[in-house]
């Protein structure tokens, strides 16, 4: 029964969830062309620090190779490909299908309602490596443009992968929260809109503003920052964890809430 | 003794109680929307290889009703069993034995015909033993299941979502409103196919507003209005009971008209045969009853 769920999943969402894949590719090789240029001139950049805090954790840092080629982990709108990619196939069922009517067919079919939760979440967990080897796959992409192939170590931007698997996990849960509880697809779409809008822009307003750093832990993607990782500056570990440990409980708090709907 | 639903108004010659053989139990059912009360204390049994009407009005609480039945709204309070057991968080197999066409039907639009039977009887877990058999009887050809089911008409639709509701040969089928935009063929195939299932063992829980169509197929009826049942009554008591319009006509040109309801010997007994030359007996539709049993409950 999951194995026809996950099948119907893929059949539907996998073009717009496959067209998602492009932006890290897409960041990575504007960043190859322009990194070669950024760093000539980092000395002129370091003089505007609200830029630099934004991409970079100081001045000097900004317009280093690691910083620049991590974008492909942390561009904004990779940061919203995090959020968006588990959004495609959760807002559109439960919530899209509540509205069209579909969900009934499916849970009189029978589909257990946590077992529907689970699906979505296992069909976007399926989707979490494929996602970070995009992003991967773009900083190399960046690095062999800009001619650092080998100049960089590979494997510390492996290291990246994890934290952005585990944002992923967070955003999937507090997607699937969004869209059991929501009458429809436009209102869970605009819910959660408003969440991730609001995240994004508090996490950077704590990167620009100095001194309300400590807003961005109020944010998951406060605990991300792959360039970090990449530099070795952080004990990412617990961070991933943590971000995961939140995904697995929004989501079973998801599953719980779906399953005490007084209405599917 | 009175009847529970005799105390209540409710016309009826069935006495209510929970019999073994009941595949579907509803006691004391309400469901309430905010101050809107859309069922309001709902009795009533399904004993298994019945054929079992559910009528009423638009607004009367039947899809309400119906959706507690597959457990997609959960009553304010009262209880809802199927197969023997209580609806919510039913267990896989019990939910996997009923099959259910809702009153407004939604596919998926990116499934072709053949796809959208194949995903549901995946999900159904039983093999889909009668859709070949279904599919032909309701003239659904192989092209068009070929075909997105965003291409076909409302009727095409409506044929795909009764395939899936019997392909798995279900033992409880709960129907609302399914002959919504069938032609008069197809709509004569689909009720051959609801007058065969109890031949295997099924049982029909079939909602609607077309009298004459539940009248050439059901058992039993159920009326519910306003969300309170107003009738439960079998088919058969029913066309005893029903009234019948007479007219007596006599050698002098007299023309008596009379209704009477019940039994005919009475009515025989009672009429002056004294040069009469012809007696008319017009049967009421099954619709006249029913408007008498709505009439009464809104005098209430």
């Amino acid at each position: 029964m999951r194995r026809a769920l996950l099948a119907f999943l893929w059949r539907r969402h996998r073009l717009s969830m496959g067209l998602c894949l492009f932006i890290p590719l897409l960041v990575g090789t504007g960043v190859g062309l322009m990194a070669p240029q950024l760093q000539q001139q980092r000395e002129a950049f370091a003089s505007l620090p609200f830029l630099a805090r934004f991409l970079g954790s100081n001045a000097a840092s900004a317009f280093s190779n690691v910083t620049l080629l991590s974008f492909p982990f942390r561009h904004p709108l990779v940061l919203l490909l995090y959020a968006v990619f588990p959004a495609i196939p959760i807002l559109a069922l439960p919530a899209g299908e509540r509205g069209r009517g579909g969900l009934d067919m499916l849970l009189a079919a029978p589909l257990d309602r946590r077992a529907l939760v689970h699906a979505l979440a296992l069909f976007v967990l399926l989707g979490i490596p494929i996602v970070i080897a995009f992003c991967f796959a773009g900083s190399m992409l960046a690095a062999l443009i800009a001619g650092e192939l080998e100049r960089i170590d590979v494997a510390r931007f492996a290291l990246a992968a994890p934290p952005a698997g585990a944002l992923i996990a967070t955003w999937t849960g507090a997607a699937l929260i969004v869209s059991v509880r929501a009458r429809n697809r436009a209102s869970a779409t605009l819910t959660y809109a408003a969440f991730v809008t609001t995240a994004f822009l508090i996490d950077s307003i704590a990167r620009i503003a100095t001194g309300v750093e400590w807003m961005a832990k109020f944010t998951p993607y406060g605990y991300y920052r792959p360039d970090h990782v990449i530099l070795g500056s952080t004990p990412w570990i617990a961070n991933a964890v943590g971000l995961a440990t939140v995904g697995v409980l929004l989501t079973l708090v998801a599953a719980e809430l779906q399953a005490r709907r007084t209405s599917a | 003794m009175r009847t529970g639903y005799e105390r209540k108004g409710i016309r009826t010659s069935v006495r209510y109680r929970s019999p073994v053989s009941a595949v579907i139990e509803i006691t004391d059912l309400t469901v309430r929307f905010g101050d809107v009360t859309a069922v309001a204390g709902l009795n009533l049994s399904v004993e298994s290889g019945e054929i079992f009407g559910f009528l009423g009005p638009n607004g009367a609480g039947k899809t309400t009703t119906i959706r507690t039945l597959v457990d997609l709204l959960r009553p304010t309070s009262g209880n809802v069993r199927v197969l023997g057991r209580d609806v919510r968080g039913g267990a896989a197999e019990q939910r996997a034995a009923i099959g259910f066409l809702p009153g407004d039907l939604a596919l998926f639009p990116g499934l072709t015909g053949r796809e959208t039977l194949a995903f549901f009887a995946r999900l159904q877990r039983r093999p889909p033993r009668s859709r070949e058999a279904v599919l032909d009887r309701l003239g659904l050809a192989d092209e068009a299941l070929g075909r997105k089911v965003s291409t076909y008409s409302t009727g095409m639709r409506q044929k795909i979502g009764i395939t899936i509701a019997f392909q798995h040969d279900p033992q409880l089928l709960i129907l609302d409103e399914p002959t919504s935009g069938l032609d008069p063929f197809v709509r004569e195939a689909f009720l051959g196919l609801v007058r065969e299932a109890p031949k295997r063992g099924a049982t029909v829980f079939l909602s609607s507003h077309v009298l004459a169509e539940v009248e050439s197929c059901a058992d039993r009826i159920a009326l519910v209005d306003g969300g309170e049942l107003r009738l439960l009554e079998s088919i058969d008591a029913m066309r005893r009971d029903r009234p019948r319009h007479v007219i007596l006509r006599y050698a002098d040109g007299r023309e008596e008209r009379r209704t009477h309801a019940g039994d005919p010997a009475a009515l025989l007994a009672t009429i002056d045969t004294t040069r009469l030359i012809d007696v008319e007996i017009r049967p009421a539709g099954l619709e006249d009853t029913v408007k008498a049993a709505l009439q009464h409950g809104s005098e209430r």
